[in-house]
C-alpha cells in the first residue's frame, strides 16, 4: 500500500505534457548520471541563438533561410544523388563499383565501325587474290577451265547493334548484324551482284581492338563479255560467303568462297546455259574512307582489266 | 482512505488531452445539423513549425512538377511569390501515339546510350536533313518529306506466259529516284507511321530467250536471245514506319506502272509493276518486285542502297573498268 501511494505521488509531480509546453527546445536524451558529471562547457553553437518559432523570428532571417535554397533547386538537375550516393547504395546491395567509364570519341563519327557506336554505314572494298574454276562442255571428259585472276568487291554494309555490352553508363556495340550488297568484278569484265547479312564479334570495345566478320550473301552475274561485247548477263542464285579478322574497323584479312549455280536445263540450247564456277579468294577488305583499300581495289580492277587474257 | 489518498496525486497531474474538448462541450455549438463535435478548422499555431524547426523553415525539396510553387500558407503570407511565368511546353519529348503499339512505340527512355552516338553527325537531328527534318535527303522516321534516291540490284526469273519462250533467271541493275511526304506528319506535327510518295526508276536487265517465230503450233526449237531489257517504271509507294527510332525499319508497298519491251516484239508496252520493300532507315532495303507485261513477266528480289553510299560505289567500278579499256 505503502508503494502504490508513493507512485501515486512521483505521478502527481511528474512534467507537463508536451502539448502545453511553449516549444521548447528539444532536450539530448542524456542520462542523469552523466549529465551529473563535471564536462566541459561546449561552446554554444550558431543554431542555438536562433529563435525556435517563426514568431520570434525577424524578417532579415526568415529572408535568409528561405532563399538560398531555391536557386539550388532551380539549378540543380538529374542525377539527383551523388557520385557518394551511388556507392554507398552500390556497396548495400554487393554490386561491383560504378566503373565511370570516360569513353574516347568515336573514329570519323562513327563513318568507321566502332564498339562506341551503334547504328552504322559502312563502304567496304575488297582486293583479293581469287582462283577462278569453271566447268566446261559436259560432253568432253575432264572439261575444267581454272586460273588465277583477283577479286574486287565494294560492299555497302547496313550495321545494327545486336548485342551490346554495358560498362558504367554506357552501352559498348560487341555484335552488330545488318544486310549487306555489294558488286563485285573480276577479269573477263565480269561483275557479279550479292546480297546478304553481314556480322562483326567485336573481341572488345578499345579503339583497336579485334573483330571477327563474317558476311554471305546470294550471288548473280550482272554482266559478263561475250563475244568482245560487254553485256548484261543472266544468271541462277549462287551464294558467296567469307570470314576474316579486323583490327580495330579499319580493315580485315578475309578468306571466301563463291559458288556460280549452273543453268543447264535441257530445253534451253547449249549457248544460253552456264556452266558451274566460282572462286576460293584470299585478300583484304577496309573501309573506303581512309583511302588505301579503295586505291587498292582500283588498281587492282584496273591492272586484271589490261593484263590478264580473256579466259575460255 | 486509500481512494482519498490516491485522489490526491491525481490533483496535480497534467490535464488531460481532451480538456480543451470537454470545454468546448460545455458550450455547445448549435447549428442547423446539431451540435458539432468536432473543430473542422483547428486553427493552427503560427509559431509553430510543421517542418521541425528553424533549421527547416526553407519548404522541403520537391521534385515534382508544380510542388515547388505552391507554398504553405503560413509561408505565404509572409511574403508573396512572385508568380512565376508559365512553362513552355516542349517540343520534343515523349509523345504517346494514337496507335500504340508493339510497332509504333517510341524508342524507350534510358540511361544508357552509345558514347559515339554524341559526336554522330546525326545526333541532333536527322541526316542530311534541312529545316529541322521537314526535308530529308536521306529517308529518316521523323522526315516530313524525303528525297528518295538510290540503286540496287535484283534477281529473279523471267517467266513466260505464253509458249513461246523459256523461262530462264533474270538479273538487273536498277537506279530509282523519288519524293516521299509524311502528310500527317506535317499536317498536325506529330509523328505519324504513314508516308506516301512517288517513284520512278530505270533498270538494265538481262534479256528474255523466245522463239523466232510468232506460230504457235511451231515447236520451240529455234530460240534467240532478245536484247538487255531496259524498263521505266512510275509508280505510288505508301509507306508505314514500324518504330519512331532513328534508322527505323519501314515497309514500302509500291504499286504502278512499267514501261518496257516484250520478248522480241517490236515497240514498247506498258504492264503492272508492284514491289514490297522493308527499308532500313534511308540507307537500304530489302524488296521483291514484279513486272508484269502481256505474255512476260519478271519478278525480282534484291537490296537496294542509297546514292550517298552506292554512288561512290558504281563510282568505282565503272573507273576501274574505263580505265581497265573495258568499252561500256
Amino acid at each position: 500500500m505503502t508503494t502504490a501511494w508513493l507512485l501515486a505521488l512521483v505521478l502527481g509531480f511528474g512534467p507537463p505534457s508536451l502539448d502545453e509546453a511553449e516549444a521548447p527546445a528539444p532536450a539530448p536524451a542524456v542520462p542523469a548520471e552523466v549529465e551529473a558529471q563535471p564536462t566541459p562547457e561546449p561552446e554554444p553553437e550558431p543554431e542555438s541563438e536562433q529563435p525556435t518559432s517563426l514568431s520570434k523570428a525577424s524578417a532579415a532571417e526568415l529572408e535568409a533561410a528561405r532563399q538560398p535554397p531555391a536557386p539550388e533547386l532551380e539549378s540543380s538537375g538529374p542525377p539527383w544523388y551523388t557520385e557518394d550516393d551511388i556507392d554507398r547504395l552500390r556497396a548495400r546491395y554487393d554490386i561491383r563499383p560504378d566503373p565511370r567509364v570516360e569513353p574516347r570519341k568515336p573514329k570519323w563519327r562513327c563513318l568507321i565501325p566502332d564498339p562506341v557506336c551503334g547504328f552504322g554505314v559502312e563502304l567496304t572494298a575488297t582486293t583479293a587474290y581469287a582462283y577462278r574454276f569453271r566447268q566446261g562442255d559436259i560432253s568432253v571428259e575432264g572439261a575444267y577451265f581454272d586460273w588465277s585472276s583477283a577479286r574486287i568487291a565494294y560492299d555497302l554494309w547496313v550495321n545494327f547493334p545486336a548485342h551490346t555490352q554495358t560498362i558504367g553508363a554506357y552501352k559498348f556495340t560487341r555484335l552488330t548484324l545488318g544486310p549487306k550488297v555489294a558488286m563485285v568484278a573480276s577479269d573477263n569484265q565480269d561483275l557479279w551482284g550479292n546480297f546478304g547479312i553481314a556480322l562483326r564479334y567485336w573481341f572488345g570495345v578499345k579503339k583497336w581492338s579485334p573483330a571477327l566478320e563474317f558476311s554471305s550473301a546470294l550471288s548473280f552475274k550482272l554482266i559478263g563479255e561475250r563475244a568482245g561485247m560487254t553485256a548484261p548477263q543472266r544468271s541462277p542464285v549462287g551464294i558467296t560467303a567469307d570470314i576474316g579478322v579486323s583490327v580495330g574497323g579499319w580493315g580485315a584479312i578475309i578468306v571466301g568462297g563463291q559458288y556460280d549455280t549452273p543453268l543447264a536445263r535441257e530445253e534451253l540450247p547449249e549457248k544460253f546455259r552456264v556452266s558451274a564456277g566460282g572462286q576460293v579468294f584470299v585478300g583484304f577488305r577496309g573501309n573506303i574512307l581512309w583511302g588505301a583499300p579503295a586505291a587498292a581495289a582500283v588498281g587492282t580492277h584496273i591492272a586484271i582489266q589490261r593484263r590478264l587474257p580473256d579466259q575460255p | 482512505m486509500l481512494a482519498h489518498l490516491l485522489s490526491l496525486p491525481l490533483l496535480f497531474a497534467p490535464p488531460a488531452e481532451d480538456a480543451p474538448r470537454a470545454e468546448a462541450e460545455a458550450e455547445p455549438e448549435a447549428g442547423e445539423f446539431g451540435e458539432l463535435e468536432v473543430d473542422p478548422n483547428p486553427r493552427s499555431d503560427p509559431s509553430e513549425s510543421a517542418s521541425g524547426g528553424y533549421g527547416t523553415l526553407a519548404p522541403l525539396p520537391n521534385y515534382s512538377d508544380g510542388s515547388s510553387d505552391e507554398q504553405p500558407a503560413e509561408f505565404g503570407e509572409l511574403e508573396p511569390t512572385p508568380d512565376k511565368p508559365p512553362r513552355k511546353q516542349q517540343e520534343v519529348g515523349f509523345e504517346e501515339p494514337e496507335d500504340f503499339g508493339p510497332f509504333f512505340e517510341p524508342e524507350p527512355a534510358s540511361e544508357l546510350k552509345f558514347p559515339g552516338d554524341a559526336h554522330r553527325p546525326d545526333r541532333n537531328k536527322p541526316f542530311a536533313s534541312v529545316a529541322g527534318g521537314m526535308f530529308c535527303f536521306v529517308e529518316d522516321s521523323v522526315c516530313g518529306s524525303a528525297l528518295i534516291a538510290d540503286a540496287d540490284v535484283g534477281v529473279g526469273v523471267n517467266m513466260i506466259t505464253s509458249d513461246r519462250g523459256l523461262d530462264v533467271p533474270y538479273t538487273q541493275f536498277r537506279v530509282r529516284g523519288g519524293l516521299m511526304l509524311r502528310p500527317l506528319r506535317l499536317a498536325k506535327k506529330r509523328w505519324h507511321p504513314w508516308g506516301v510518295g512517288v517513284v520512278a526508276s530505270w533498270s538494265l536487265g538481262s534479256g528474255s530467250i523466245t522463239a523466232t517465230s510468232r506460230d504457235p503450233t511451231e515447236a520451240l526449237i529455234d530460240v534467240t536471245e532478245t536484247d538487255p531489257i531496259r524498263s521505266w517504271r512510275v509508280a505510288l509507294v505508301n509507306q508505314i514506319w514500324l518504330s519512331q527510332k532513328r534508322n527505323a525499319l519501314h515497309l514500302d508497298f509500291t504499286l504502278g506502272g512499267v514501261n518496257s519491251s516484250v520478248l522480241d516484239a517490236s515497240g514498247r508496252y506498258w504492264g503492272t509493276h508492284a514491289e514490297a520493300a522493308l527499308g532500313f532507315g534511308g540507307w537500304g532495303g530489302l524488296y521483291i518486285a514484279g513486272d508484269f507485261l502481256d505474255s512476260d513477266t519478271r519478278v525480282f528480289i534484291g537490296m537496294r542502297g542509297h546514292g550517298i553510299a552506292t554512288g561512290p560505289l558504281i563510282a568505282l567500278i565503272v573507273l576501274g573498268l574505263v580505265a581497265g579499256g573495258v568499252a561500256l
